[in-house]
């Protein structure tokens, strides 16, 4: 379970984010809100990608400052937008990943080209790929070691919906036992446990299934 | 035909009589097929009703279409790492590789090959070799190291950072093998230029190059810690420049005693500059003041 203490962040002169005390619990959560709401702001301070100006974040109790290290090794993160190497092959862009993340197993990697059908294009050059693609590849890296945390920003971005279908499923199998906190627009698509709501960096609902 | 069309709309009024009529009769019978459009509490208790059935559902459909796929009684099974290899140093500075292509070594072989031919030649001055010597060798480590970070998009910043290997240690490893590399480079350059004859001092002249780079290391690695890598580039750049200056100084002065001063404090300062920057980033767990980004 993450949790969420007294949360500030500021961005500019006229937005900050600010969040008093919220519980994200094992399953899938949703985050939605209009542009600039502060959802991804959000998802970087849970994904521990940027640090909180005030107050903290707990995973099962024990502050993210102590063991950072070992709870990065437990979170899966896709920021909103990324641009891979452009000269990596998918498969070398996984194993760098995997490598960084310490986990070796060839097995990880096999299965994660499996999960997002990246079989038939694992030594393609970033750079002669779709972006629909890339970003089925930014997932997949995602998910190598297994993490207990998953935090992704607008993950179904540039997919086509067929693909974008099957990947709901595969994400609502995986909240099964881990934590997924998702930013997407419509939070209708999704089977969700949890909906947060958020409005001008606050958090304006949060509801629990 | 005045009576004709009397009569026929006659016989309109008394149709339209009778259409009044049957509807009002079939009124009541009718109401009770119309159905009234669902109001928005309805829909909400619906979907509450049926959201345990979609998940069952999906779920089932999900295990079945994909579990017949993979022929697999977990379907992320296999995600979990098998053999997790101890985060040691030697393994991230095997995985920065990863960062360079293929070309950037090959651009790298390229220049080598040139210094070594442009150090061996007789044509060339040795008062022009001190002087190529160390323009190149630190432009080149600020120039590989800045390739390493070719992708300035923010976001595979923070995919790196999102891992067990804090992102200072990664920008260290980074900058230590183009460090490496270019101590290599200006090794057989200047070893190039001493075989071939030319009257130059071995030790002066490696000194001459391998200052102004072990400065610009320093700079980069202690500054970098604590104001992020733009501020790096743009002092550690400044300082180069005024090192090079004052080099130029020096050398048209020909006075060796100031030359050789110059580069001794030069040199000390990047050892230090770099030592002390690495003690704390091991220290701090590799995490710099900011806790999380570069």
């Amino acid at each position: 379970m993450i949790t969420v203490r007294g949360l500030k962040k500021k961005i500019s002169k006229d937005f900050h984010l600010e969040i008093g005390e919220l519980h994200i619990r094992q399953g899938l959560c949703v985050i939605s809100g209009a542009s600039g709401s502060g959802k991804s702001t959000f998802l970087e301070l849970v994904a521990s990608a940027s640090d909180p100006d005030e107050g903290e974040l707990l995973w099962n109790g024990i502050p993210y400052k102590q063991h950072l290290g070992v709870l990065r090794s437990q979170i899966g993160y896709v920021p909103s937008e990324v641009i891979a190497y452009e000269e990596m092959t998918t498969e070398q862009l996984l194993r760098y990943m995997a490598g960084l993340k310490g986990n070796l197993s060839t097995q990880s990697i096999e299965s994660v080209l499996t999960l997002f059908r990246l079989v038939d294009i694992r030594r393609r050059r970033m750079n002669s790929l779709s972006v629909g693609i890339q970003r089925r590849i930014i997932l997949a890296q995602a998910f190598l070691g297994a993490p207990s945390i998953m935090v992704m920003d607008e993950p179904l971005k540039h997919v086509d919906p067929f693909e974008a279908e099957r990947l709901r499923t595969l994400f609502a199998l995986y909240a099964r036992r881990n934590t997924m906190i998702i930013a997407d627009d419509d939070p209708n698509a999704w089977i969700t446990n949890q909906h947060l709501t958020m409005e001008s960096g606050k958090l304006y609902d949060n509801t629990t299934y | 035909m005045e009576n004709n069309h009397g009569t026929n709309e006659n016989a309109k009024n008394t149709n339209t009589v009778i259409e009044k009529q049957l509807e009002q009769e079939l009124t009541p019978f009718l109401q009770s097929y119309v159905a009234s459009p669902p109001k928005q509490e309805e829909t909400d208790r619906l979907i509450a009703a049926l959201r345990p059935h979609f998940k069952m559902a999906l779920q089932r459909d999900s295990e079945d279409v994909i579990l017949s796929a993979n022929n697999n009684d977990d379907l992320f099974a296999n995600l979990q790492p098998t053999t997790t290899k101890r985060l040691s140093l030697l393994h991230l500075l095997r995985l920065q590789c990863y960062v360079y292509h293929t070309k950037f070594f090959i651009a790298t072989a390229a220049m080598f090959i040139l210094l070594l031919f442009v150090a061996g030649s007789n044509e060339i001055r040795a008062s022009w070799l001190w002087e190529l010597f160390p323009w190149t060798i630190p432009a080149y480590m600020g120039a590989g190291l800045l390739y390493s970070f070719r992708s300035s998009n923010d976001g595979m910043r923070k995919l790196e950072m999102v891992t067990p290997y804090p992102p200072q240690l990664q920008f260290m490893v980074r900058l230590f093998l183009m460090y490496a590399i270019s101590l290599v480079l200006g090794l057989g350059g200047s070893l190039s230029a001493y075989l071939s004859g030319e009257q130059l001092s071995l030790m002066l002249f490696i000194l001459n190059w391998l200052a102004p780079a072990t400065l610009v290391m320093g700079m980069l690695i202690a500054i970098q810690y604590r104001k992020g890598m733009q501020s790096a580039y743009r002092w550690s750049g400044s300082a180069w420049l005024l090192y090079m200056l004052m080099n130029e100084l020096s050398i048209m002065k020909v006075n060796t005693t100031l030359h050789l001063l110059q580069n001794g404090i030069a040199l000390t300062i990047g050892i230090i500059l770099a030592v002390g920057s690495v003690a704390k980033i091991i220290r701090t767990g590799g995490y710099g003041r900011k806790v999380t980004s570069l």
